[in-house]
């Protein structure tokens, strides 16, 4: 797997070539957007580690060209105080993205995300099942026959009533429910005050199923109203929550 | 020694003539008392003008004589010229001729036996006579002064009087001379009985004065039926009866009507103890104090003050409370013109009533019309400068009032509040500039830090894979891992201060079910609450209040909170959060309590990059508290703190949202 690694920040880029190379991945270095480009359009690249401040040409204009003649996997490298630019860049087509100061491991568990769906995209798509028993939201699979719930190809072990509630919001993805509602629906009967349960649920859920459960991708919670399911099955067009 | 039980007995023997009957017995008494004092002064005093104390029996009794005797001689002169007087002749000039009807006949109709007269003019010659030479035991003489004119028209008789040696059993001067002997003999027993009764007299008196209005086994005196009477009604009933009596008893005096004896009498007999009852009850007002209040007057002027207060407060009042609001509510222009108006139709119609109007009328008329025209104009240019300055009070410093047509005041003011305006406008587009390059510079800095920091925890995390031999290595590896996720922390939390301060963040309002939020904060919160060893309670109010808000936000208020209940809470208690609704405006109370002394005052924590230990050993930036609040008043929300003890309470107040 080839990765490129962009960042005018040397040191930063240094340390992101041990961890890829340890973890058995061939790097690429670009110190610039137009390095990148370059590297980009002449090597077999798999994934992009792009960031947005970035002299000579910043993150955002790279992308906007890379977009032109590529689809590979981009992962932005931001500082959060552009927010602006994240939702500018997730919307240009970057597919996901990671704020610095960022946590190694963080980066890490997202680059194989990136790149399972990337490899694995098409092949997986075509054997879901017509009868729904297949269920998919962005890397997350389920399938209800096998009970087998998988995130990026990895599967993932999940209580009863964690499966329950995850099989729930996936059949009805983009649709907000409230505690109370998802009680009612997935244990069929009345909360009465025991509606707390599905906070506490929740919160399991995401940290299996998301890298940064504070931060989720598709498991979302919509404070004060209730949670769920991220409806776009494509990331290529998942905007942050912040 | 006697000091202690004084009172007792005191009030022991008080309350004896506190009794009805007691008193009933002592007022009969004082009434004989006064009655017999005063007759005996009374008589001291006159026997003492016949010199019953200075003389002699016969010096007094000669007295006596002389006073009956020229009192009887002059009435008896007076009542027999009467008689013969003609009405048409009041200076008697025609003396002669009523001397002569007196001689012949008249006299002799008016002598009595008791008294001998023998009437003469000034010349000496004697008209008429009656003595026959009797034997003499007193004779005098007197003289009446019939007509007392001018010195030469004076008619003055002169009578001489003869009071015969008294026949034994009979006659007027037989008994005054039995009673004057037993008189006389009795004049000292008379001072004595005089000043015994009336000391007696003194002393009972001001026993019912003391004991009025008191009764036994009661501490405060009491007034009864008769001292409830108005004191005004009491008086005015005494003052009927005071005119009667003096009435009935000149007429008496007067004219000698028998039928009248009695009721003067009766009048004169109940006097005293009227008196007494008097005295009594007033004494007894005094006492309770009702001798004012207790009045019709008093009464009637109350009520009129009631009434006229009770028209102050709900009659006038509210009309100039109503007049004042629609004067105050008019526009100044309408206010001008209605003075005007009105001052106008007073200066007409005190014209009116001039004789020569007419001139007066039309100067009168040429003046107000110049005046209306220039108040009003002045009128309206000052509301367009009150337009402004309202403008400017409401913050709206792009207004500026229109100067044109204004004379010179006027126009130096509209220039001093435009002048106001721009450097009002100026000085907060230069905070605002100052604002916003502030949250830049921040956003700046921590950026920069933040790539650096990047680096710094990437590499730590690199060294922490290298598996050092040395424990120590290990040791100190931990701590610059720890520091720098603090370091982290802090940047976030710094950036994000400054954004919510300067109102530097994008809002999402959406209706919000404080409710819902609570129960999915509690959910994140659930496992380090555990590990805190704190037990939420919830007191939910329904229905559930629904907010408008951004619930990102909201989020990181509760997120600030509860992170703050968790670090610094006492471990083993409960966190208490009570949700309720009333006025329009949701509220959440949010109780803990404290696992360091809190020796910071509530205000104080809301300060930026404060923190209740004030010893900074613990984690945190010491923003939470703050961003709190300045999130929740970003959202139209409160946020206030209160410590007592330590008990640390945050008590959030959002407005209810209209429509669910």
């Amino acid at each position: 797997m080839n990765i490129l690694i962009c960042d005018d920040e040397r040191d930063i880029v240094a340390a992101l070539e041990i961890y890829l190379r340890a973890e058995g991945y061939n790097t690429y270095i670009a110190y610039n957007g137009r390095q990148a480009l370059e590297i980009a359009a002449q090597e077999d690249i798999h994934l992009i580690l792009l960031d947005i401040m970035m002299p000579v040409m910043d993150g955002i204009a790279t992308m906007t060209e890379l977009r032109k003649t590529s689809n590979v996997p981009v992962i932005l490298l931001t500082a959060k105080s552009e927010e602006t630019d994240i939702v500018l860049g997730l919307n240009l087509g970057a597919d996901d993205y990671v704020t610095k100061p960022f946590r190694p491991v963080e980066l890490l568990a997202r680059v194989r995300s990136q790149l399972r769906r990337y490899t694995q995209l098409g092949s997986s798509s075509a054997d879901e099942f017509k009868d729904g028993s297949r269920l998919s939201v962005g890397s997350i699979h389920l399938d209800d026959k096998q009970k087998i719930v998988t995130v990026d190809g990895d599967q993932i072990t999940l209580t009863p009533t964690e499966y329950e509630i995850l099989r729930f919001l996936m059949q009805h993805p983009g649709e907000v429910f409230s505690p109370k509602e998802l009680y009612r629906r997935v244990w069929g009967d009345d909360p009465f005050g025991a509606e707390n349960t599905v906070a506490v649920h929740i919160r399991h859920l995401r940290e299996k199923l998301e890298i940064n459960p504070s931060e989720p991708r598709w498991l979302k919670v919509v404070w004060g109203q209730g949670y769920k399911m991220e409806k776009s099955p494509s990331p290529k067009k998942g905007v942050s929550d912040t | 020694m006697t000091t202690k039980t004084e009172p007792l007995t005191k009030n022991k023997r008080a309350s004896f003539f506190y009794h009805d009957s007691i008193k009933a017995t002592s007022l009969l008494l004082a009434c004989f008392l006064l009655i017999a004092a005063l007759f005996s002064i009374i008589s001291v005093v006159l026997l003492a003008e016949f010199g019953f104390y200075t003389g002699t029996f016969e010096a007094t009794q000669h007295e006596v004589y002389t006073h009956f005797g020229k009192t009887i001689a002059e009435q008896t002169l007076r009542e027999v010229y009467e008689e013969v007087y003609d009405p048409v002749d009041p200076n008697y000039s025609k003396i002669d001729e009523y001397d002569q009807a007196v001689s012949a006949e008249l006299l002799h109709r008016f002598a009595t036996e008791n008294v001998l007269l023998t009437i003469s003019d000034p010349g000496g010659r004697i008209i008429a006579s009656t003595y026959r030479g009797e034997q003499v035991q007193y004779e005098g003489e007197t003289s009446v002064l019939l007509y007392s004119g001018a010195e030469k028209n004076r008619v003055e008789r002169f009578v001489h009087f003869v009071i015969p040696v008294q026949k034994e059993g009979s006659g007027l001067f037989y008994i005054m001379d039995l009673w004057l002997a037993q008189v006389y003999g009795q004049r000292f027993a008379l001072i004595g009985i005089g000043f015994v009764s009336f000391v007696l007299f003194s002393i009972l008196f001001v026993l019912l004065l003391g004991t009025a209005g008191r009764h036994p086994n009661e501490s405060t005196p009491r007034p009864s039926v008769f001292d409830r009477m108005p004191t005004d009604l009491m008086i005015a009933l005494y003052g009927v009866y005071a005119w009667l009596l003096t009435s009935l008893i000149l007429h008496v005096m007067e004219s000698w009507k028998p039928a009248l004896i009695v009721p003067a009498a009766l009048l004169i007999l109940i006097a005293s103890p009227l008196f007494l009852l008097f005295c009594c009850s007033f004494a007894t007002r005094c006492k309770c104090g009702t001798l004012l209040k207790n009045t019709l007057c008093f009464q009637l002027l109350y009520w009129f003050w009631q009434a006229i207060a009770w028209f102050w407060r709900h009659a006038l009042c509210p009309i100039g409370r109503t007049i004042h609001q629609v004067i105050a509510g008019m526009p100044v222009v309408w206010k001008t013109a209605l003075i005007l108006f009105v001052v106008s139709f007073v200066e007409f119609f005190a014209l009116w009533f001039i004789p020569t109007r007419s001139a007066l009328l039309i100067c009168w008329l040429v003046e107000t019309l110049i005046f209306a025209v220039i108040i009003l104009a002045m009128a309206l240019i000052m509301r367009r400068l009150q337009a402004g300055g309202q403008a400017l009070a409401k913050g709206d410093l792009q207004y500026k009032i229109d100067e044109t047509h204004m004379p010179g005041d006027f126009k130096a003011h509209a220039r001093d509040l435009n002048s106001i305006s721009d450097g009002m406008s100026r000085a907060v587009e230069e905070r605002m500039k100052s604002e916003h390059f502030r949250t830049e510079l921040i956003s700046n800095v921590s950026h920069d830090i933040k790539t650096p920091l990047t680096t710094i925890i990437s590499y730590i995390n690199l060294l922490q894979q290298e598996k050092f031999e040395s424990e120590a290595a290990q040791k100190y590896l931990a701590t610059l891992d720890r520091q720098s996720s603090r370091l982290k922390k802090l940047m976030e939390d710094l950036l994000e201060i400054s954004k919510a301060s300067t109102g530097n963040i994008n809002i999402v309002f959406s209706p919000c079910e404080l409710e819902v939020l609570l129960s999915q904060a509690l959910g994140e919160y659930e496992e380090r609450m555990t590990k805190a060893d704190l037990i939420p309670v919830l007191h939910i109010a329904s229905p559930s209040p629904v907010i408008l808000a951004d619930g990102q936000l909201l989020w990181r208020v509760f997120d600030n909170l509860l992170s703050n209940a968790v670090k610094y809470a006492m471990p083993g208690t409960r966190v208490y959060l009570d949700l309720t609704q009333e006025n329009g405006y949701a509220t959440l109370l949010f109780r803990n309590i404290s696992k360091e002394e809190l020796n910071v005052p509530a205000a104080d924590l809301l300060e930026r990059f404060v923190r209740g230990d004030r010893s900074r050993h613990t984690e945190g930036s010491g923003l939470g508290l703050s961003i709190a609040q300045s999130l929740t008043e970003l959202m139209g929300g409160e946020l206030s703190l209160d410590i007592d003890g330590d008990l640390f309470k945050v008590l959030l107040r959002f407005p209810l949202c209209v429509e669910k």
